[in-house]
């Protein structure tokens, strides 16, 4: 049987070397708590750079404008997809009645989807999605635009931080069926090497972030 | 060591020596190559100037992937668990052809026709695609650079740019050969528009599989997840759609912790694009839950050896650290110059030139160890510290010991090291060679040809030296000079 003989051939290996030193376990690089507003400066100039769309938003109620604002902008039909996060029904939907919105899995016939992220990575400007019926996976994948929202609260430096939130804590994690960790758009370099984006999945990324931030207020407006 | 060859893994081979020739001939190619240093290499250099101590990261990477094959067993025992935990199906294969047996035992339990496939370079080792296709099996790969590959009927030339060798007008030319149904008119203006047209056939595909398969980049222990890692999307759409996800791994690729995981991410996309991160890196752990509105219905993890435990119990073991970024073909002037397919190895460049010769055996694959020139840019620039040179070394005196090089080289290799172990001929000779050369070749500074090194003169002048060997200049130099 494969298994007994490919472990033990991999313990009679191991039993001739001595083992390598332990080392330390993998750490955050600073272990220092960043300033907010540095967080959250850094993940938008890193988006930015890998050609994501940013909407700096000043609370929750400004979610329904921006993503009419969003959709609109990039010439899709008013309809939008999410999934069951009690989130969104208690977004002032009112406000956009021109906008239609959808909750369950992808379908192809989706163009625009709308998630929330649990976290986001400053250093590499990463967003955290879950899978599960408040966001079903084919969201981040079907759709050509994807908008994520994202609590500014939630933004943390380093990748262990970050999934820190989405992972039970202990010694024996529990994790959502998939762990969605985005850094743009869907992008593909395999023909002559240039870059191109859509190629399989989204060819738009929207973040809205959502947080009081001081010192801008209200939305920046685009930011590309 | 003993090496096993392991012939599924490739159909033929040609000479080695005839591939480079082609490959330098081949303007296409060379138009190709010509982007690496501005492209992927420059891109690495700006994004790890990016990180304020990559040579500590480095090191970590390092020591994660040794600590990690200091207990391997235990790591895939408990990656096994947990996986099952999740509702995953873990299947194990000592060979590549019980590994292609397993996948086709899946695809036939559930009627499938069509199958969808993520890039896996374990896949290429074990020729997934053709056992599947003899099955009757249509097999498509998804990743947009491997199936223009798939349509021309071509292997990977690079492992993670794997059309790297071509250009746009060789896709253009694919295209309106392979996409028969589309009107032969119509215009591509650019490169967008041939992704665009691929999409278009991709997403049926992606939609109307039975079986998405993909790799795994990493199997992380203790939450019995594995890692995928693009930037196309394609290897989510591959394991999400279809009701049946397989991912294909190789054993090594167990890491204990998703902290380790972490660590190892940050130095992958820097690495191999020069990305901060891939677009995509998505942890998948077991199948659809009962909750869910979408997603496989089973998961099925095959774990393959295919020669590992042989070269963990080696002299080879470091090439286990690999993570499979590319850095190392990416910085090699011989992979700048040839491309990856002269190498005829599903693993190219350094990494290739160390880790092909144990699976598939040195004799069949002796020119790989031999065509680098030592500069040491790959382990320079490796993530993991892989020694490469070192082990193209080894390689290399394997095939000395074994008596595998021709003749005439090895008659070469004998004098020169009977000479180089006795200083006084050692310095007779080279003196009187030297000043021979320095004589005749003075006036014009250069030979155009010269006995016993016509294939050097060929394609380029051998400087003619100045008539003095450096040991007897620094022995003028340092005369006279109290020590």
């Amino acid at each position: 049987m494969s298994r007994a003989t490919i472990l033990k051939a991999v313990r009679a290996a191991a039993a001739q070397r001595r083992p390598a030193p332990l080392m330390r376990q993998a750490v955050a690089p600073s272990g220092l708590k960043l300033a907010q507003s540095l967080l959250s400066g850094t993940l938008i100039a890193r988006l930015c750079a890998c050609g994501v769309i940013v909407e700096r938003l000043r609370a929750w109620d400004a979610v329904p404008a921006a993503v009419l604002k969003v959709v609109t902008a990039a010439g899709q039909p008013l309809v939008i997809r999410h999934g069951a996060d009690a989130l969104f029904n208690t977004l002032a939907w009112n406000q956009v009645p021109n906008l239609q919105r959808r909750t369950g899995a992808a379908s192809r016939e989706d163009k625009t989807s709308l998630s929330r992220a649990l976290s986001a990575i400053s250093e590499t400007g990463t967003l955290v999605l879950g899978s599960g019926p408040d966001n079903p996976v084919t969201l981040s994948f079907l759709p050509e635009l994807h908008i994520v929202v994202l609590d500014e609260t939630c933004i943390f430096e380093t990748m262990d931080e970050a999934l820190a939130r989405v992972r039970s804590p202990g010694d024996a994690p529990q994790l959502p069926r998939t762990v969605n960790l985005i850094s743009g758009a869907s992008r593909t370099g395999d023909i002559g090497g240039r870059l191109v984006l859509g190629a399989h999945g989204p060819r738009q990324l929207a973040v809205l972030l959502v947080g009081g931030s001081q010192e801008n207020g209200a939305s920046e407006g685009r930011r590309q | 060591m003993i090496v096993g060859t392991r012939p599924s893994m490739r159909a033929h081979k040609t000479s080695f020596n005839a591939n480079v020739r082609a490959a330098l001939s081949n303007r296409t190619l060379q138009e190709a190559l010509g982007g690496l240093d501005s492209g992927l290499v420059a891109r690495r250099r700006a994004a790890v100037d990016g990180v304020a101590d990559f040579g500590a990261l480095r090191e970590q990477g390092k020591a994660i992937r040794d600590r990690t094959l200091d207990d391997l067993a235990h790591h895939l025992e408990t990656f096994e668990r947990n996986a099952i935990r999740a509702g995953s199906v873990v299947h194990w294969a000592s060979t590549a052809l019980q590994a292609r047996e397993i996948v086709l035992g899946l695809c036939q339990k559930v009627g499938a026709r069509l199958v969808t496939k993520g890039k896996s370079m374990v896949s290429e080792e074990i020729a997934l695609n053709a056992h599947l296709q003899a099955a009757g099996i249509e097999t498509i790969e998804t990743d947009l650079g491997e199936y223009i590959l798939q349509l021309r009927g071509e292997m990977p030339s690079h492992i993670i740019a794997p059309a790297i060798h071509l250009t746009q007008g060789d896709v253009e030319d694919c295209f309106r050969h392979h996409h028969t149904h589309l009107p032969p008119d119509r215009q591509f203006a650019d490169a967008a528009s041939l992704v665009a047209e691929a999409r278009g056939i991709m997403r049926e595909k992606f939609l109307s599989a039975d079986v998405g398969i993909t790799g795994a980049n990493f199997l992380v222990a203790e939450t019995g997840s594995t890692v995928i890692v693009t930037n196309e999307g394609n290897g989510d759409l591959t394991q999400t759609l279809p009701r049946l996800h397989i991912v294909l791994a190789t054993i090594e690729k167990a890491v204990p912790t998703l902290a380790d995981t972490a660590v190892l991410l940050r130095l992958l996309a820097r690495s191999a694009t020069g990305q901060d991160m891939a677009a995509y890196t998505t942890f998948s752990t077991g199948p659809k839950r009962i909750a869910d509105p979408d997603g496989p219905q089973e998961c099925h993890i095959v774990l393959i050896d295919n020669g590992r435990t042989e070269l963990l119990a080696g002299q080879f073991r470091d090439v286990l650290r690999c993570i499979r970024c590319g850095a190392c073909m990416n910085h090699c002037p011989i992979y700048q110059a040839i491309g990856g397919h002269a190498y005829s190895s599903v693993y190219p460049g350094p990494i290739g030139a160390a880790l092909t010769p144990a699976l598939q055996g040195l004799e069949q694959n002796r020119d790989l160890p031999q065509a680098s020139t030592f500069c040491g840019r790959c382990e320079e620039v490796c993530p993991v510290k892989i020694p490469l040179v070192t082990l193209m070394r080894q390689w290399r005196e394997q095939d000395f010991a074994a008596g595998l090089a021709p003749p005439r080289q090895r008659l070469s290799l004998n004098a020169w090291s009977y000479a180089a172990k006795r200083p006084r001929l050692y310095r007779f000779v080279t003196r009187f060679a030297i000043a021979m050369l320095g004589a005749v070749g003075h006036s014009r500074g250069h030979f155009r040809h010269l006995p016993f090194a016509g294939r050097w003169t060929r394609a380029r002048n051998l400087p003619a030296p100045q008539g003095r060997t450096f040991q007897h200049l620094w022995e003028d130099t340092t005369r006279g000079v109290p020590r």
